[in-house]
C-alpha cells in the first residue's frame, strides 16, 4: 500500500478505529501523533466509535483483565451447563497496576467504578494503614492519578463514590463525612477539592454490622447512589454512639443519590418488599438493581419512578453461591469448584474462568481518557494542526 | 477481493431505462461506466451533482482508476435497497473487507479507500477506515511510520521517555 500521501484526515478515521494498547504504542510515533492521540477531541471519537469491553477481575488478590472479544474460544464440557446454552473458557492476562510500587507490601481494592456508559475510569483504595490512599485509575491505558491528600481521611463514617457527568464532562471523587455534616468533592477537572455543607433531609445511621462495600456508592449517569440507614424518630437516647442506630430505633433503608453537577442530594423511592433484607446496590441493564438476601433481582426500570421497581428473573439453578453484577447485560455467578461464570442474558451464553477467591468484578468500556486533566491540554495544543478534521 | 465489474452497462447509448435515469462516470484511465443515478447518489458528492443539475453529461471521477470504479459500483449495488434481502448476507459480502492478507488487498483497500473519501460515500468509509485499522494494529511504531511516511521529530530523549511511560503496550 503505498500510503505516503495518506490524506491527514483519513489518518484521524482509520487511527479512530484502534484498540488503546496499539495507540499508547503509537504515541511514540510522532509528535504530531502524540497530540493526536491525547487530543480531547480524539479521545471522545475514539471512544464513540470503538466501544471495546474488557473485564477487570481481582483473583486470588491479583489483578486480571479479560477481553471476552478476543479471547481464545474453548469448549469446556465439565460444567454441568443448561443444554440450550453454549460457553467458552478465556484466560485473564495478568494485570499489573502501574502505581502499586508504591504499595508493594499492600493490598489493593477497587472500591467504586464508573458504569458503561461514563468513562471507564476507576477509583482504587489503598487500604493499608496508616494512610489511606486513593487513586483514579484507568486500565485502558494504565494512567492514574493519586488524589492529594485532605484532613479527613480516618474519620469514620463516610460515604465515598466516584462518577463522571457528562454534561460537565468532569469525574468527582466525593466523600460525605456524616458526623461533621459536609461532603468533600474532588473535581478531576479542577484538579482540586472543595467542601460543602452536607443537605440530607434526613438523620442518616450506618449500620453496626457492616456489609462489604455499604460506604462505596454505585455511580450511574450523573448520580451517586448508596443505600443508608435513616431514622425516622427517636423516641429516647441510647448510650451507643449518636451515628450507629440501635436495634430498636425506628428505621428504614434508603436509597439516597448524590447529583455530581448540582452536588446536591435527592432521595429514590422504593418498594417496601424491594428492601427488604438488601444485600446490596448494584447497576444491571443500564438501571439501579437491588439484590436481596434471597438473590432476587430487583431493577429500577424507569429512574426515579417508584412503580417501575421490577423483579427479574435471573437463571440461577443449578449454580449456588453468589451473585454479582455490573453490567448492562452480563452478570457473574460463583459455582462450586472454584468456578466463575459470566452469563450473557441476551444469547444465553456462558463463559466460564477459574480463580479461588473473586473478590471483584468489574467491567469497562476502554477509552483513552487520562485521569491528569489538566497536562492533556497543554500536550493537545502542540502540532494538532497536522490533522486538520480536529 | 473480487474486482468483477458489476456496473449498468448499457449498450444502446440511451440514458434512461423506464423511468431510471442512468449517470455516464468516467475513471481517470477513460473507463466509461453508466450507472443508475439512484445507486450512484449513495456518493454524496455524486449526489450534490445531481441535485444542482451538474450530472447531465459524462462525469469525471479523477483520481479513481476504472478498476477501483468497478468496485465502488460492486459496493453501491449490494447496498441499494431491496438489493440484498438480508442483512446477513450482506455482512458476509462486507467481511471481505476485514482481513487484509497480501499486498494485492492491500492495495485494493487503499484504493477503494480514496475513492471512498473523494466520492464521499460514508459507508465505505468506515468499512475501509475499520479494515486498515484491523491491518495496522499489531504494528511497531517503526512500521507505523514506515506505513505513513512519518519521521519522527522526537528527539532520543523525548522518544525514551515516551517509551518507558508506555512500556506496556509495547510488551505482548
Amino acid at each position: 500500500m503505498s500510503s505516503s500521501n495518506f490524506p491527514s484526515d483519513l489518518i484521524v478515521d482509520v487511527v479512530s478505529y484502534l484498540p488503546v494498547k496499539s495507540l499508547c504504542r503509537f504515541k511514540c510515533v510522532s509528535k504530531s501523533w502524540l497530540a493526536l492521540i491525547t487530543h480531547p477531541q480524539f479521545v471522545k471519537l475514539h471512544h464513540a466509535r470503538t466501544q471495546r469491553q474488557i473485564f477487570l477481575l481481582a483473583i486470588d488478590a491479583s489483578l486480571y483483565h479479560v477481553d471476552f472479544q478476543t479471547s481464545l474460544l474453548q469448549q469446556e464440557p465439565s460444567l454441568s451447563l443448561p443444554s440450550s446454552s453454549s460457553y467458552r473458557k478465556v484466560v485473564p492476562i495478568k494485570h499489573d497496576l502501574p502505581f502499586k510500587e508504591e504499595h508493594d507490601r499492600r493490598n489493593f481494592r477497587l472500591c467504586s467504578w464508573v458504569s458503561e456508559s461514563s468513562n471507564g475510569l476507576f477509583c482504587t483504595l489503598m487500604l493499608d494503614p496508616p494512610d489511606r490512599e486513593f487513586f483514579i485509575y484507568n486500565p485502558s491505558n494504565r494512567e492514574y492519578k493519586k488524589i492529594p491528600y485532605i484532613e479527613s481521611e480516618k474519620e469514620f463514617p463516610t460515604l465515598h463514590g466516584f462518577g463522571y457527568a457528562e454534561s460537565i464532562d468532569d469525574y468527582k471523587f466525593v466523600k460525605v463525612l456524616i458526623k461533621r455534616n459536609i461532603i468533600q468533592i474532588f473535581s478531576l477537572r479542577n484538579n482540586s477539592w472543595k467542601t460543602i455543607k452536607c443537605d440530607f433531609p434526613f438523620n442518616v445511621k450506618i449500620p453496626l454490622a457492616r456489609s462489604t462495600g455499604w460506604e462505596y456508592g454505585i455511580p450511574l449517569d450523573r448520580s451517586i447512589h448508596w443505600v443508608v440507614d435513616v431514622v425516622l424518630n427517636r423516641p429516647r437516647r441510647h448510650r451507643y454512639d449518636d451515628y450507629y442506630y440501635h436495634p430498636y430505633q425506628h428505621r428504614s433503608k434508603q436509597i439516597v443519590a448524590f447529583d455530581l453537577v448540582e452536588e446536591k442530594f435527592k432521595t429514590l423511592p422504593i418498594l417496601d418488599q424491594v428492601f427488604q433484607n438488601v444485600k446490596r446496590l448494584t447497576v444491571l441493564e443500564d438501571r439501579l438493581c437491588i439484590i436481596n438476601n434471597r438473590d432476587q433481582f430487583w431493577i429500577m426500570k424507569k429512574y426515579g419512578a417508584k412503580k417501575s421497581w421490577t423483579r427479574i428473573l435471573i437463571p440461577k439453578k443449578p449454580y449456588q453461591g453468589r451473585c454479582s453484577s455490573k453490567d448492562s447485560r452480563n452478570f457473574f455467578l460463583k459455582v462450586k469448584d472454584n468456578r466463575y461464570l459470566l452469563v450473557n442474558l441476551d444469547d444465553d451464553k456462558y463463559t466460564a474462568f477459574d480463580g479461588n477467591k473473586c473478590y471483584t468484578k468489574h467491567v469497562y468500556v476502554e477509552n483513552l481518557v487520562s485521569p491528569n486533566f489538566h497536562t492533556d491540554v497543554a500536550v493537545a495544543s502542540e502540532g494538532i494542526n497536522n490533522f486538520t478534521r480536529l | 477481493m473480487s474486482t468483477a465489474a458489476t456496473a449498468d452497462a448499457s449498450s444502446s447509448g440511451d440514458t434512461t431505462e423506464g423511468s431510471v435515469r442512468l449517470l455516464t462516470l468516467q475513471s481517470e484511465d477513460g473507463e466509461v461506466f453508466e450507472v443508475k443515478e439512484t445507486i450512484a447518489t449513495q456518493s454524496v458528492t455524486i449526489k450534490g451533482m445531481v441535485d444542482d443539475d451538474c450530472a447531465t453529461s459524462t462525469i469525471p471521477v479523477c483520481n479513481v482508476t476504472g478498476r477501483t470504479l468497478a468496485m465502488v459500483i460492486e459496493w453501491w449495488n449490494k447496498h441499494e435497497i431491496g438489493a440484498v434481502s438480508n442483512e446477513k448476507e450482506l455482512k458476509e459480502w462486507e467481511s471481505q473487507f476485514d482481513t487484509i492478507d497480501d499486498k494485492s488487498d492491500r492495495d485494493d483497500v487503499y484504493d477503494l479507500l480514496m475513492a471512498a473519501n473523494y466520492l464521499n460515500i460514508p459507508t465505505l468509509l468506515d468499512c475501509c477506515t475499520s479494515a486498515v485499522a484491523e491491518a495496522i494494529k499489531g504494528k511497531s511504531t517503526d512500521e507505523m511510520r514506515e506505513f505513513f511516511d512519518i519521521k519522527s521529530d522526537f528527539d532520543e530523549k523525548e522518544e525514551d521517555a515516551l517509551r518507558k511511560e508506555n512500556q506496556w503496550a509495547f510488551e505482548n
